[in-house]
């Protein structure tokens, strides 16, 4: 029950029950909109809060207040679908997979190269969060004084180790280095140089897999290959992506270049040895 | 309760922010923001399959520079670009409608995210051509003709190609009918020769023996109207003679004058 000013202009309460049979019926206008108003005024506070929390963004303000913004959109869109008793768990639903999506993208890196935060983990993803952590580390290892002349015989190991050399010759490496330990990501300039980096970092994965005449069809579908070369690879626009793969709305193409680097690390720390 | 009204503060101003903005409540930004997507719910609905890709192709690319090219907040880049911020996340959702992308707001948004303004122009192209509306007895009233698709784009080099080299016997690229599948209509690229502008020559599918008389022509890049014009008694559309080539990243819409 919301005890705060009724819809109506007077003083009553409103349950969720009654705004959301205002809002699914669609009219009238007026009291369509104030439902929402109300719904708002009701759950951006609990949301906020939600999204602030340790379980997900851990403080981090701004980020949490652009993954309540873009789930308000998503309850928007999703609004007349809703059939259920519980409004208050369906809005966290939508929340928290909100929050994956802004990860993957904002935190960004953190997904690729660190796990994701405590139960967030996505049941249909079957990582082996050990392993990707012992393939990261593996590549950013600092070689060591022998293998920094190493010829075309050299394992697939060693060849992760002269990727490591690579990035960590570059000066934005310290960068990616020193990010990787901060638990909240950093806003601004060192945001996108480190989704540069990690632009790099995937490029290189893709040429580490393909270099021994391996095709990325054989981890993942060929949409996902497609789109995973396309975008680090060529280095194509997601939109030109999205307008040549005739790819019908946004989360898709999310879905597939998500999922398809998630598929290629798995591949690659699958060849990294037990420490 | 403030009352929704109350909850715009410069209703005039949309999309662009104002001072106001600074001190108010995320509760207040998303109520306008929802408010915004209920007063464009059925107009959105309704609106064409290659408008609405476009806006999603835009919402895409203004999203991508805003994390890759400045990594500011929606309320940050909002601040830099002067639009609203509930603005920005309902076009990265692909949620605007035409009317709001002005070149106004294309130019905000190049400064708040950094996006190239040709980036932001080829989200919005039109890769695709297709049948807007036939009659019920399947004969073309209006379609759209992309001019960023490979048959068109090849055509029109070779075309170009051709008309600049010295005439052999061997050129018979002149006169080429494309058939646009997709569109159901046909045309040939015509001008460049002697500093004509570029031109199309339309006909129905397949035949060139009846041009398309009459028919309106609205070349448009992204959402917005480059020129626009009607077919001569040939067919030809001409395009103004300050085009010295065919515009990039643009599509046309033709229909049947009624």
């Amino acid at each position: 029950m919301y005890a705060g000013v009724g819809f109506l202009g007077e003083q009553m309460s409103n349950t969720d029950e009654e705004l959301l049979a205002i809002i699914q019926s669609r009219k009238p206008t007026d009291r369509v909109a104030t439902a929402w108003d109300h719904l708002i005024e009701k759950y951006q506070p609990i949301l906020l809060t939600y999204a602030l929390s340790g379980r997900f963004w851990n403080g981090n303000q701004e980020a949490a207040e652009d993954t309540v913004q873009n789930a308000w959109i998503k309850i928007f869109n999703n609004i007349n679908a809703f059939k259920q008793t519980n409004f208050a768990g369906w809005t966290y639903t939508i929340l928290g997979n909100q929050f994956i999506d802004d990860y993957r993208k904002n935190k960004r890196v953190q997904t690729t190269f660190k796990l994701l935060p405590l139960g967030m983990q996505d049941d249909s993803r079957n990582l082996d969060f050990d392993q990707v952590e012992r393939l990261m580390n593996r590549i950013h290892a600092e070689p060591s004084a022998e293998q920094t002349h190493l010829d075309d015989s050299e394992t697939s190991d060693t060849r992760f180790r002269h990727m490591a050399q690579d990035f960590l010759s570059r000066s934005k490496a310290s960068f990616f280095l020193g990010y990787q330990e901060d638990p909240n990501p950093k806003e601004g300039k060192e945001k996108t140089r480190f989704l540069r980096v990690k632009g790099e970092l995937i490029s290189n994965m893709i040429k580490e897999w393909v270099s021994s005449g391996r095709s990325l069809d054989t981890i993942m579908n060929p949409r996902q290959a497609n789109v995973l070369t396309a975008r680090f690879s060529l280095k194509r626009r997601n939109s030109e992506i999205f307008h040549d793969m005739g790819i019908t709305n946004k989360l898709d193409l999310d879905d597939l270049i998500s999922g398809a680097t998630e598929r290629l690390i798995e591949a690659l720390s699958d060849e990294i040895p037990d420490d | 309760m403030t009352a929704r009204r109350d909850k715009s503060p410069n209703t005039n101003g949309w999309p662009f922010r104002d001072s106001a903005m600074d001190a108010e409540t995320t509760v207040t930004m998303n109520q306008r923001m929802i408010g915004q997507l209920l007063q464009r719910e059925v107009q959105a609905a309704n609106l064409p399959a290659w408008q609405s890709r476009s806006l999603i192709g835009l919402g895409i690319e203004v999203a991508q520079s805003r994390e890759e090219n400045t990594g500011l907040s929606l309320k940050e880049a909002g601040k830099r670009s002067g639009l609203d911020p509930a603005f920005l996340a309902i076009i990265e959702a692909g949620k605007a409608v035409p009317e709001e992308i002005t070149s106004d707001v294309l130019k905000a948004l190049v400064r708040g995210v950094k996006a190239k303004s040709s980036d932001l122009e080829s989200a919005m192209s039109v890769q695709e051509s297709s049948v807007i509306e036939r009659t019920p007895a399947g004969q073309i009233m209006s379609a759209l003709i992309s001019l960023c698709q490979p048959l068109f784009l090849n055509r029109a080099t070779a075309f170009k190609s051709m008309v600049a080299a010295p005439a052999s016997e061997e050129d018979e690229d002149e006169g080429v009918l494309l058939d646009d599948d997709a569109a159901g209509v046909s045309y040939k690229i015509g001008g460049f020769v002697e500093g004509e502008p570029p031109a199309l020559i339309f006909y129905e599918f397949q035949n060139p023996q009846a041009p398309l008389r009459g028919w309106h022509v609205s070349v448009r890049s992204g959402l917005q109207e480059l020129v626009s014009g009607v077919t001569d008694d040939q067919g030809i559309f001409r395009f103004p003679s300050s085009n010295q080539d065919f515009p990039e990243n643009a599509h046309m819409l033709i229909r049947k004058s009624i």
